[in-house]
């Protein structure tokens, strides 16, 4: 316990939270934004898909400029995308597609933006990008819900730029920009190799987050209790990363997460567990692609986007119904996770 | 099941069909330009290691 307590007493650790309000913040907006176009439509599901395609594959083209060009402010670039693409939703100006548009590319340069800072701020600690990509899942439900209810265009717009302080803050934690100290994979593998099977992890796990069996999710508390879940496991990560080792972390999550998602399709409690687990390992596949690409934070982070794109997308056009099939399908899956893992983690790390 | 959807649905193919179009054209831009990146990172991590092999 002491060594969980300690994690939050490491250098810079703030950066974490104050890019935890930034990321739910810029969520908030860019969910409420689809929330209100799509509503309950059931042809209008390209429009995710859409938006899904700008916010994720953009980060890998962003985050290497972003690395080359270390003094472009890519936070506040992103804030003016955001707000004026939610602005220009608001007021029913341009086409819906193009205001998704900018609104999905504002969120893009935003989470670069994050991943910069904690990144080069945590000496080779993951708890502060944990904390931050955790900040997401409690945006994306927060978004779905004020989407539906009739809250003021001007409210959220200066929620967004009460984001302004947060993002300049966070720039002054930035450190010595080269080379970052994130070593926690094997030296045995080609880094081609590496950054191949770290995407696949994150593509496979993007893929089962669609797939989990949750029959209980019937109610709105429910769900909000799914995604509060999503996110304490994102943080829980990289918190307890640092304190217990990323390889054992990386293991024992993807291991513990198997029976308690499938056995608790039906069970809520028993599910969350599995989700708290499952969602362990966000973190971890971050530190793997940084270890190899050191000079390059932001385009590691724009893989690991990339992977959760390309992982998703077959969900776009078919889902598995059979709770069997699905269930040998996460098994699996989640086998090849495992084998990754132990192949390419340092021991001891 | 969309992929019915959007074989079916001539409405939908109609008012989807130009972001669709822009979505494929971005994607294969953005892949390309994250694997030339990538292959220069590659060919620089390259390097370094051949530099320390060398100093050793």
């Amino acid at each position: 316990m002491r060594k969980i307590l300690n994690v939050f007493k490491e250098e810079n650790i703030v950066t974490g939270y104050l890019y935890f309000y930034i990321h739910f913040v810029v969520e908030v907006i860019c969910f409420l934004v689809l929330a209100r176009l799509v509503g309950d439509s059931p042809l209008l599901w390209f429009m995710p898909l859409f938006y899904d395609a700008l916010a994720f594959c953009s980060q890998g083209v962003i985050g290497y400029v972003s690395d080359r060009f270390p003094n472009l402010k890519v936070g506040i670039i992103g804030l003016v995308l955001l707000i004026v693409g939610f602005l220009l939703f608001g007021f029913n100006l341009v086409s819906s597609y193009i205001s998704v548009m900018l609104v999905g590319l504002g969120n893009a340069f935003i989470h670069v933006d994050g991943a910069e800072v904690t990144l080069h701020s945590s000496k080779g600690k993951l708890a502060h990008s944990a904390i931050f990509v955790s900040g997401g899942s409690f945006g994306v439900i927060t978004g779905k819900l004020i989407g539906s209810s009739s809250i003021s265009f001007i409210l959220i717009t200066l929620l967004g730029l009460s984001t302004i302080p947060f993002i300049l803050l966070a720039d002054t934690y930035r450190e010595d920009r080269s080379c970052l100290e994130f070593n926690c994979v094997k030296k045995d593998y080609k880094v081609s190799i590496v950054i191949i099977l770290a995407m696949i992890i994150v593509a496979v796990r993007s893929y089962m987050g669609y797939g989990i069996p949750t029959s209980w999710n019937k109610t709105v508390y429910q769900a909000i209790i799914l995604y509060v879940f999503m996110g304490l496991g994102k943080a829980l990560g990289g918190i307890l990363a640092d304190a217990y080792g990323i390889k054992k972390v990386a293991i024992l999550s993807s291991l513990l997460a198997l029976p308690f998602l499938l056995i608790g399709d039906n069970i809520m409690v028993v599910s969350l567990i599995g989700v708290l687990f499952f969602s362990m390992t966000m973190a971890i596949t971050l530190s793997m692609l940084v270890s190899v690409l050191k000079h390059s934070p932001g385009l590691a982070f724009g893989l690991t986007t990339i992977g959760l794109f390309l992982g998703s997308v077959p969900v776009f056009f078919f889902r598995i119904s059979n709770f069997f099939v699905n269930g040998a399908v996460i098994v699996i899956l989640s086998m090849i996770c495992l084998v990754i893992f132990k192949k390419i983690l340092k021991d001891g790390v | 099941m969309n992929v019915i959807k959007f074989v079916f649905y001539p409405q939908f193919i109609k008012s989807v069909i130009v972001p669709f179009i822009f979505l494929v054209i971005f994607l294969l831009i953005v892949f390309i330009m994250v694997y030339s990146f990538v292959k220069i990172e590659l060919s620089r991590i390259e390097e370094e290691r051949g530099v320390e092999y060398e100093e050793k």
